[in-house]
């Protein structure tokens, strides 16, 4: 969020669009999972900015504003074509689980093995992917993107509580599915050294 | 103690004041369910942002990247769009001839773009008075040959670049209201020079969308926008020429768009649309036809 608005001059939109393609670009494919819609959105997003740059209040962070745009174009999208929509109901599941009923955890995926961290990475990724949809947009914004919890819940148009408590599940099922993973480890690396052993 | 999703979520941000983190300590202690809870936010405590930006994502694609310098270029010419509106306020008004579900941003992008026009028209005709900020708005490259050569293939560029913006589900929840458009362009009709019409395009697959009436140059410009099954949308579009002879057929291609242009009694021409060359010389005439018997 490193585009801020000014308090004196009347803030430029068109001029500062161009460089939050890249941020719009990124957002669009978190959304749409999908190069073509994102490019799409992307352009209906600058189109709607342009259109609405005089309501534009410079009161909030401009990216934050296009998000808002973005992501209201998107709802409305997968609301007209009837798919993902129920990826964003707001779900009260505080984990991911698998058909097994199992929390899924991507394999080696310890913390410690720091010798592999792009692994890891990777791996931290997977289990935010796994997320509802409500829940992963919350985590986007506010973790990976740097939102406050009020540019968020703006953002997603819902209110601030419900960011939190989509934070809030999202962060305990985060927590859960590595603290089984954990276990898995030192129960599969117990296994290894009994083997070995014998 | 009671605590909220707010104490949960700063507690894992680490954004909690020391007393109200203390407070959750000491609760876990007598709170096994808490204790858990706080258990697992300590281990969600991961790199977010540097395992999403370790994914390689595709860059911006070129064509979106243009699509929105084009735009920021247009939006930047505002004064040129003001210079318009006092231009057409002293004449009869415009009005939209089919607005029902039309994209309210789209039309102003039209507007917008095809102002860009306006303003490279104002440039050009006051070069030696006009501050250069005007003919910067101009998107294109273009030497001018002679004005009135030139003013064709300006027009035919600018439909083109606004048609870029149009995908399948730009009109593609649109309920066609063919009677109502008629009835309009009709109106129209008998307050200007203009000869009006919705080709039945059918022949070549498309359906009649809707219709707009635009603004180029002062003038009123009609677009026609039709739809085809797994096509992006085709648009007629025509207004009154300045006095030019006929001109026969021109097809060209823009941004990978095929264009097909005419001027025939006083009046322009241009379809575009994803077509190839022939399919583009079919959907002349057919459009042609219903013109020259109207």
């Amino acid at each position: 969020m490193n585009t801020e608005p000014h308090d004196t001059e009347p803030y430029d939109i068109a001029a500062s669009l161009e460089s939050e393609l890249d941020a719009l670009w990124r957002f669009g494919l978190r959304l749409t999972s999908n190069p073509d819609d994102a490019s799409e959105l992307v352009q209906r997003t600058c189109v709607r900015a342009l259109e609405q740059r005089h309501n534009y209040t410079a009161q909030g962070k401009f990216r934050s504003w296009l998000f808002q745009i973005q992501h209201r174009l998107w709802l409305n999208e997968i609301r007209s074509r009837k798919v993902r929509a129920y990826d964003y109901l707001d779900t009260t599941q505080s984990t991911v689980e698998t058909e097994s009923g199992h929390v899924q955890v991507p394999e080696n995926a310890s913390t410690e093995d720091t010798a592999d961290a792009k692994i890891y990475l990777e791996q931290v990724y997977q289990v935010i992917d796994q997320l509802p949809e409500a829940q992963r947009l919350a985590i986007v914004l506010v973790n990976v993107e740097g939102c406050s919890y009020k540019e968020a819940a703006d953002i997603l148009d819902v209110p601030i509580g419900t960011v939190m408590s989509r934070l809030a599940r999202a962060r305990i099922a985060i927590g859960n599915m590595h603290i089984n993973k954990n276990s898995d480890d030192a129960t599969s690396s117990t296994a290894n050294t009994s083997r070995s052993v014998v | 103690m009671k605590c909220t999703d707010e104490d949960l979520v700063r507690y894992a941000d680490n954004t909690i004041s020391a007393e109200r983190r203390d407070r959750l300590l000491d609760a876990a202690e007598h709170d096994t369910e808490l204790a858990e809870t706080l258990a697992a936010l300590d281990a969600s405590k991961l790199p977010f942002k540097a395992a999403f930006d370790q994914q390689p994502l595709p860059p911006v694609p070129e064509a979106l990247r243009n699509e929105v310098s084009n735009l920021v270029s247009v939006a930047n010419g505002d004064n040129v769009t003001r210079i318009d509106t006092a231009r057409s306020s002293s004449g009869r008004d415009r009005k939209k001839l089919s607005l029902t579900g039309w994209p309210g941003y789209l039309a102003q992008a039209a507007c917008l773009i095809l102002c860009v026009g306006i303003g490279f028209a104002i440039g050009r005709a006051d070069r030696n008075t006009m501050p250069t900020d005007i003919a910067s708005v101009d998107i294109t490259s273009t030497d001018a040959v002679s004005q009135r050569q030139s003013t064709q293939s300006e027009w035919v560029a600018r439909v083109a670049d606004y048609q870029t913006l149009y995908v399948a589900n730009t009109v593609g929840n649109v309920e066609a209201d063919l009677p109502g458009t008629l009835e309009k362009l009709e109106t129209l009709e008998q307050t200007s020079e203009l000869r009006t019409a919705v080709p039945d395009l059918s022949e070549a697959g498309y359906q009649f969308a809707r219709a707009q009436e635009l603004g180029f140059e002062g003038k009123t410009l009609v677009q026609v926008v039709y739809t085809k099954a797994g096509n992006t949308p085709l648009a007629l579009c025509y207004m009154v020429a300045d006095g030019e002879r006929d001109e026969h057929l021109m097809i060209a291609s823009r941004h990978g768009l095929g264009t097909a242009s005419w001027i025939n009694n006083n009046q322009r021409f241009v379809i575009v649309g994803n077509e190839p060359a022939e399919a583009l010389r079919d959907l002349y005439r057919l459009a042609s036809t219903e013109f020259t018997e109207t």
